[in-house]
């Protein structure tokens, strides 16, 4: 290419730059948007999952971890220095005594490194690590079961300690995993003394480690250590947060997906309207001697700079949010998280400047083709509207198979990317099909009323091709904008349901069978509600139809074969779960049924129909699955994954739990009153877990409406495109409105009625393909109940409306201030 | 100069074809001055196009120098253009994003000339607007903008120079000093000379008239 082309292409652009057509700031504005907002909702879901990995990290110990049934001190002697542990915990259940007096607890022996991540916190003492050598911290039950204090003495196998503190709060103690007893810590260097570890011991222990690249030492790890031991990572999450994560996750690509459709729709509007205005420059350039190239070169430049300034804009103001979010999601995110990277910034500028370029390539095209003769015979108008509606309407598809495109990276699914082309297509057909109608229907209407209302209607009902688009543009306005609404609304509907405020509060666990009425009897005295005893046997699952289930490639579903299910039997089922697949047995079933809870059916291929044994003690049952349940494990009440029928686990040892809400005042009274009538039970608290959910319900909320908010910021740049677009072509028409007699007045109250009409059916389209695309996306993907707010649709027809009208009345004041014979002269 | 044999336009319309201009055969040598004459509708503006090579020929050929501008692509022409025409629209047709200055300077860097800001400036200063050379089209009056084409037109030293109803948007004042600005520069340059015009004092200066009417080419005046 010739550097004089690329010289005289500067000049042109530079001159572009310098006098820029408002059409131009409604591009700059869109790309600004979708930029910031593709950059933080990004960045939003970067700093989420590393929330919920350092929460996982800290609840495992540590963000890698080696586990075995047996010592595993040995082996990390064994260990290469590169995969020696950070620190090495050792669990068994014994006996404590003190005096007369003994319990079952749940001993932990840990080195001077502990605890690796988060705090433990000792009452009065405040943060503390391994207790000192012949002393131990103990949960404060433990003293209420053996009646002694802190500074007494307490015996465990052969040593004795004195209980030198209460534990507070106990970084790696999973919330809601039972454990058969109250924690005693003790210092790892005593656990010899004590004579406890022996080859019979039933000892868990567990190798720790908080590296930079958990990846990396994961599979250094698993290549290092024998089958015995298993490598686990942080990365899973927890069971209850899942679902939420997921939801907010789908939501903000959803989000996403809304700013990007406005962004390329304003694009698409802005360039084809300028482009349109810049027919006869490019001809002269032409007539001039300049060559398709050229001028190719000049606008797409334009645009690509404009592209370019929008991204680097919407980089800026996306890294500002970034800043933002801490304080959105503060407790969230722990306070030393490192910010999202600025990484992908460079590839959502790059990206942002080529989804520009695509969706604008008709309309540039058509720039680049005008033939020269246009600077002496300016084209018909018929001619022209043709050639802005194919080139609007080329770039309006381009625009839609890039979003596709965009919503398949985001969401990782090309599915997904098809199905939001193939909804976007039928939006936009709708859109165009349904402004023809409507303007046809004015048009109808046109004939009588006074002379605003006939010429105002009248005009819209001609439905030029450009008054479709710009209502297709503003419907698709109005679907980003208002889908998200509709949705966020249920979301949040949900998500509050699904984790209410009035959550149990407590797990009680080891009720045996002879001691329910009692124990019923001590709740409902001590202030407990919602408290349902449910018998529960652990059981190893044996076999599936009949066959030793097949080591799984997957790590949930080896969990769940490995360590002992808790199952138990009802007779109706749990009215807090819903049946998905298969029937509920009535009465009592001869041969004994199952009710699986469907994700630990899917993640062990289990279907209905199936035979399940599971195993205990040397005796077995097995069962028919008959049914799948959907369970909330969020709503923190006693659920299983495993249902039989009545009768069929009677000849099985069983023990009885349940939850309860307490209110925090009665707990401790309750508490006491319960371990002393009956020592072996153990309350478990779960305040701490229900606070984090409704944290992070609270957050996801802030969050997601913050981001949402970036939707109507892309909106506006639609609404200006749209109604920039629309006044140049009223510039002349008021004119020779005005030279036939027309007051500014009449004409101000025709621009008023043009631009409520257009805002008017652009708000019912997009409203009623809002309502319908909420439906599907509620049902296919966030699979939440779906009731859209009537109020919300109402407050978006007035305000879309009276949005457009002020919008266009304000563009049209210049159209009314300017001279008729100015604009008739093409000044 | 500028050469035509059978040389017809005509467009398809609902209604079949419609002639616009019926075969024509045309010398016009090379300095001489023809106005292109006739009621609205009869062609002129289809002929103007056709001659600069701004429009291609149903039929026919035409030649512009040695080169046969029927033959060319658009690239091929734009080239063309670049280096031998000049033009002066009715409505200026200035670049509303440019300055006079660059407005002027821009045919002389699309031929990549090397001195085309100081070439431009003497130009302008010969039409009469050094003083406003850095000024935007919008804030000049309509003799000042046609004074910047006229400048931009000549700036290039075109061996023809294609004019369409140069004076049809001023005033008479006006009117009057851009034709002897433009007659003048035309015999310091000996280019060659057509302008479509409906202007009678305008026609009356030059060699030859060719008058149309209704797409056919009447014997010269």
């Amino acid at each position: 290419m010739p550097m004089t082309e690329l010289t005289t292409a500067a000049r042109l652009l530079r001159g572009e730059l310098r006098r820029p057509d408002p059409l131009l700031l409604a591009m700059l504005l869109a790309v600004t948007v979708a930029v910031a907002a593709l950059g933080s909702v990004s960045g939003f879901a970067q700093r989420v999952q590393a929330a919920i990995d350092a929460r996982a990290a800290l609840l495992l110990g540590g963000s890698v971890r080696v586990t075995a049934q047996r010592d595993l001190r040995p082996l990390a002697a064994q260990l290469p220095a590169t995969l020696k542990p950070a620190l090495s915990v050792l669990e068994l259940p014994t006996m404590a005594a003190a005096g007369e007096r003994l319990r079952l607890v749940e001993l932990k022996a840990v080195d001077d490194a502990y605890p690796l991540l988060g705090e433990l916190l000792i009452r009065d003492l405040g943060t503390r690590g391994a207790p000192p050598p012949g002393s131990v911290w103990v949960e404060p039950v433990l003293l209420d079961q053996l009646g002694i204090a802190v500074g007494q003495a307490l015996d465990l196998g052969y040593a004795r300690f004195t209980v030198a503190g209460v534990i507070a709060a106990e970084p790696d103690r999973v919330a809601g995993a039972f454990s058969i007893g109250p924690r005693v810590l003790m210092n790892l260097a005593d656990l010899p003394s004590t004579r406890l570890v022996s080859a019979q011991s039933r000892l868990r222990s567990r190798l720790l480690y908080a590296p930079d690249t958990p990846e990396r030492l994961a599979t250094a790890l698993t290549a290092a250590v024998p089958d015995y031991a298993r490598v686990e990572t942080a990365d899973e999450g927890l069971d209850e947060t899942r679902t939420l994560t997921r939801q907010a996750a789908d939501f903000l690509r959803l989000v996403a997906l809304a700013g990007v459709v406005l962004a390329a729709a304003a694009v698409v509007l802005a360039a084809a309207n300028l482009t349109d205005r810049r027919l006869p420059a490019a001809a002269t350039l032409k007539a001039l001697g300049a060559s398709r190239r050229l001028v190719l070169l000049t606008y797409v430049g334009l645009v690509g700079a404009i592209a370019l300034l929008g991204g680097l804009f919407g980089a800026l103001l996306g890294a500002g949010i970034e800043h933002l979010l801490p304080q959105l999601l503060a407790g969230l995110v722990p306070a030393d998280l490192p910010p999202a990277g600025y990484a992908h910034l460079p590839l959502a500028v790059t990206l942002a400047v080529l989804i520009a370029l695509a969706v604008s390539a008709p309309t540039l095209w058509r720039l680049g083709t005008t033939p020269p003769v246009v600077v002496l015979r300016a084209p018909t108008e018929a001619g022209n509207a043709r050639g802005l509606a194919r080139a609007q309407t080329g770039g309006l598809t381009l625009a839609l198979l890039c979003c596709g495109a965009v919503y398949a990276a985001l969401s990782g699914s090309l599915p997904r990317g098809a199905l939001a082309v193939a909804g976007l297509l039928g939006a936009g057909l709708l859109f165009a099909g349904g402004a023809g109608a409507l303007s046809r229907l004015a048009g109808r209407l046109a004939r009588r009323g006074p002379f605003p209302w006939r010429y105002a209607s009248a005009a819209f009902g001609r439905a030029p091709a450009h008054t479709v688009l710009a209502v297709a543009a503003l419907g698709f306005g109005v679907l980003a904008v208002l889908l998200p609404a509709l949705v966020e609304a249920d979301l949040l509907r949900q998500w509050r349901l699904r984790v209410p405020t009035d959550a149990p509060n407590r797990f009680l666990i080891d009720v045996q069978p002879n001691q329910t009425s009692a124990v019923q009897r001590l709740l409902a005295d001590g202030g407990a509600r919602d408290f349902d005893l449910r018998p529960m046997v652990r059981a190893r699952l044996l076999a599936i139809d009949g066959q030793p289930p097949v080591a799984p490639d997957n790590e949930r579903a080896r969990r769940f074969l490995e360590r002992e299910n808790n199952l138990t039997w009802r007779a109706t089922p749990n009215p807090d779960n819903r049946l998905v697949a298969g029937r509920w047995w009535t009465d009592t079933p001869a041969a004994p049924q199952i009710s699986l809870e469907q994700d630990w059916a899917q993640t062990l291929g289990v279907g209905l129909g199936d035979t399940l044994t599971f195993e205990v003690g040397g005796q077995s049952v097995t069962g028919t699955v008959s049914s799948l349940r959907e369970v909330h494990w969020e709503s923190l009440r006693t659920n299983f994954f495993v249902v039989f029928s009545p009768g069929a686990l009677d000849d099985l040892p069983a023990t009885y739990v349940t939850s309860y809400r307490i209110e925090p005042a009665r707990s401790s009274a309750l508490l006491r009153d319960l371990v002393r009538q009956f020592p072996n039970l153990t309350v478990i608290d779960l305040d701490a877990m229900t606070g984090t959910l409704q944290a992070l319900v609270a957050q996801l909320s802030r969050a997601t409406g913050f981001l949402a908010g970036f939707t109507l910021l892309a909106g506006l740049a639609v609404l200006l495109a749209a109604v920039l677009a629309e006044r140049g072509r009223l510039l002349t028409e008021a004119a020779v409105l005005r030279t036939l007699g027309a007051s500014r007045r009449q004409l101000g109250a025709v621009y008023n009625l043009r631009f409520a009409l257009l805002g008017g059916v652009a708000a019912v389209l997009g409203s009623a393909v809002a309502v319908a695309a909420g439906a599907l996306v509620c049902a296919r993907y966030l699979d939440i109940p779906y009731r859209p707010d009537g109020l919300t649709l109402v407050t978006a027809w007035l305000l879309v409306t009276a949005l457009v009208m002020l919008a266009g009345r304000l563009g049209a004041r210049r159209v009314l201030a300017t001279p008729p014979a100015r604009s008739l002269r093409g000044d | 100069m500028i050469r035509t044999r059978e040389m017809a336009k005509w467009v398809a319309s609902p209604q079949g074809r419609l002639d616009i201009l019926q075969p024509i055969d045309l010398d016009i040598g090379a300095g001489e001055r023809c106005a292109i004459v006739g009621p609205s509708g009869s062609g002129k503006t289809t002929l103007l196009a056709l001659l600069a090579g701004l429009d291609l020929p149903s039929a026919g050929r035409v030649w512009l120098g040695d080169a046969e501008l029927s033959a060319l692509d658009e690239d091929a022409r734009a080239a063309l253009r670049r280096t031998q025409v000049g033009f002066v629209f009715q409505n200026f047709q200035l670049l509303e994003n440019l300055s006079a200055l660059d407005n002027v300077a821009l045919p002389l860097e699309l031929r990549g000339e090397p001195e085309a800001r100081p070439r431009a400036r003497d130009m302008l200063e010969r039409v009469g607007l050094a003083e406003r050379m850095h000024h935007y089209p919008p804030t000049l009056s309509g003799g000042e903008q046609q004074r910047v084409a006229l400048a931009r037109a000549f700036v290039g030293r075109p061996q023809v120079l294609f004019a369409d109803e140069p004076t049809g948007s001023l005033d008479r004042t006006s009117a009057q000093a851009v034709l002897e600005l433009m007659f003048d520069l035309n015999r310091a340059a000996g280019t060659t000379l057509v302008v479509v015009t409906h202007d009678d004092s305008l026609a009356a200066r030059v060699d030859r008239r060719l008058t149309l009417s209704g797409g056919r080419l009447n014997a010269d005046d």
